[in-house]
Formats: structure tokens, C-alpha cells, sequence
């Protein structure tokens, strides 16, 4: 019988198995922010240095100023900062059902989407005549007016050169969410 | 009296309805998703399973049924289902005060009060 000082289990050795953990690598001068965030307590600051992540890193406070600005001419002097803005905050009205899906075509260029922009899409919302839907027909999302006509439901474009899809019998609208914002950059390396 | 009851959520067949969410086109066919490398089926669509597509199934003994039965097979995408998992748990946790998440699409609900009836649908 080995000498119980020696090899074998020692009950209460090592890392309470409390949760899985890892062991991560970074630079040295980010080690004393870490260490802060590390033992951050809720309803705390955050350190100097940085920035504010929620859970899922989704939340991104950006510093808003109020003034309204003018194409072509700027306001100077006006300096006032009202508060953080965050655009999903803003924006986003049902997070656990909003998705980004990005647009292409120029079918619905009379109502602001252009090739390329990104649609912010909620599911939750119950679509009706008027909006602006993301719909699923034979099959191919498609982004279009949502229009009544004396026979049902039609899909519209936004562009004279396209005409509307009016459903034939054997065809399924799925209506899958409304667009309820339109993200379309103006910058040329954006 | 007041009780502990629980209620357990499970997604039905949670990779494939994920999948399906973003494309239209996997409606009512038979679709599995396929674990890492596709190895093997982890997820199968009420339309797989109906073929006899069994769960954890290496995928090369279900390439028979590709061509006869139109069986689509995906790679999986784990952000995705994570993606989708958490807006489920956000969803799911404004029901109760407390929820104890079990896995990527199995939840468990605690409730304390006296309740006399849960219908879950």
C-alpha cells in the first residue's frame, strides 16, 4: 500500500469544477484592464479604456448631439451633448425577432432601398397593406410593397420598370417579417 | 398548496428549423443538418425522419436516399443555431422567473406559485 503523502487523489486539489475555463493570450499592456474588467461587480463603472458590450455585444453607445444637421451647411459652435445613443435601442423594437438582410436589385428604389443597403427586418410585427415586407414566394425572398387589390394580396415594387406579382392559384406568399429601417451607406469606402 | 412544478421546452428538430428560417426553399422536404466534417446527421426534419433517417447516422449511409427521395443534407453553422438559441432563450425567459437553460434548444422552466393548470403549446 503506497504511502497516502504520495500520488494518488487528493480530494480538494486544484480549480473548484465550477465551470469550464480557458486560458487566453494577450498583450502585456491589456493585462491591468483586464484584470479590472475581471473583477468589475455589477452597477460599477467600466475602467478607463473601455467600452461598453452588453451581453451579446450587441449595444454600442455612441455620443448624440441633438442639433439637427443641415445639408450643405454646417452648424459650428454647437458642441452640446445630450446623452449616448445606441442604435439598436433606437431602432430595434423587438431584438429576439429583428434580423439584417441585405437588399439586391433596384426593384424598390422609389422607397429608399438601393442595391446593396441593409434591411433591418422585424418579425414580430404583423404585416398589413402599406408596409414594406420581406416575402417568400416560389420559394426566393423578395422585397416588396405589401398592396390589396379586390382578389387578395399583391406584392408591389417601388420601380415603374417592374411589375407587380399577383399570386396565381398555385402560388404561396409567405409573408416572413416587415422592413422597418433601411441602412444604406453613403461613404465610398464603407 | 404551493408546488415546485417544472415545465420543459425542446425545439423540434432545432438545426433544421433554423435552417429553414432563412431559406424558404427547405419547406416540407426532407432535410438533415450534418455534424462537424458531416460526419454524421445531428438534426433531421420531420420529412428525414418519416425516410428512417435515424439521429447520429453517418451520412454516407443516408446518400442512397439523396437521389429517389430528394434528401438535402447541410453543413451545419453553429453560429446560426447559437444565434437562434438565444433569441429563444429571450423569448422563452419573459414567461418565468426563472429559467435554467439545458442546452442549445432544451430549456427548463421553475415555478413556484400555486398553479393550478399549464397549458404549453
Amino acid at each position: 500500500m503506497p504511502s497516502p503523502s504520495r500520488g494518488g487523489r487528493r480530494p480538494g486539489a486544484g480549480r473548484p469544477a465550477k465551470e469550464p475555463t480557458r486560458v487566453v493570450r494577450l498583450p502585456e499592456r491589456l493585462l491591468p484592464l483586464v484584470t479590472q474588467l475581471a473583477t468589475i461587480k455589477p452597477g460599477q463603472g467600466l475602467p478607463p479604456g473601455a467600452w461598453a458590450l452588453d451581453d451579446h455585444g450587441q449595444s454600442m453607445a455612441l455620443p448624440f448631439f441633438s442639433t439637427p444637421v443641415r445639408a450643405g451647411f454646417p452648424s459650428p459652435a454647437e458642441d452640446h451633448q445630450e446623452d449616448r445613443l445606441d442604435l439598436n435601442s433606437l431602432l430595434v423594437r423587438h431584438p429576439e425577432a429583428t434580423y439584417y438582410l441585405r437588399a439586391k436589385g433596384d426593384s424598390m428604389t422609389g422607397a429608399g432601398i438601393q442595391d446593396g443597403d441593409l434591411l433591418m427586418v422585424d418579425r414580430a410585427i404583423e404585416a398589413t397593406p402599406g408596409m414594406i415586407v420581406v416575402a417568400a414566394v416560389d420559394n426566393e425572398f423578395t422585397v416588396k410593397l405589401l398592396e390589396t387589390t379586390p382578389s387578395g394580396l399583391c406584392l408591389a415594387p417601388a420601380n415603374p420598370s417592374y411589375s407587380k406579382i399577383i399570386l396565381k392559384d398555385a402560388q404561396e406568399l409567405t409573408l416572413w417579417g416587415v422592413v422597418i429601417n433601411v441602412i444604406h451607406t453613403v461613404h465610398p469606402h464603407g | 398548496m404551493s408546488k415546485r412544478v417544472f415545465a420543459i421546452v425542446d425545439c423540434n428538430n432545432f438545426y433544421a428549423s433554423c435552417e429553414r428560417v432563412f431559406n424558404p426553399g427547405l419547406a416540407g422536404k426532407p432535410l438533415v443538418v450534418l455534424s462537424n466534417n458531416d460526419g454524421c446527421v445531428v438534426a433531421r426534419s420531420q420529412e428525414a425522419k418519416a425516410l428512417g433517417v435515424k439521429m447520429a447516422q453517418p451520412w454516407f449511409q443516408c446518400q442512397h436516399l439523396v437521389k429517389p427521395h430528394g434528401l438535402i443534407a447541410l453543413s451545419s453553422n453553429y453560429a446560426l443555431y447559437a444565434d437562434m438559441s438565444r433569441r429563444v432563450m429571450a423569448i422563452l425567459a419573459g414567461f418565468t422567473p426563472e429559467q435554467e437553460v439545458y442546452s442549445i434548444d432544451e430549456f427548463c422552466w421553475h415555478f413556484r406559485a400555486n398553479l393550478k393548470l399549464i397549458i404549453v403549446k
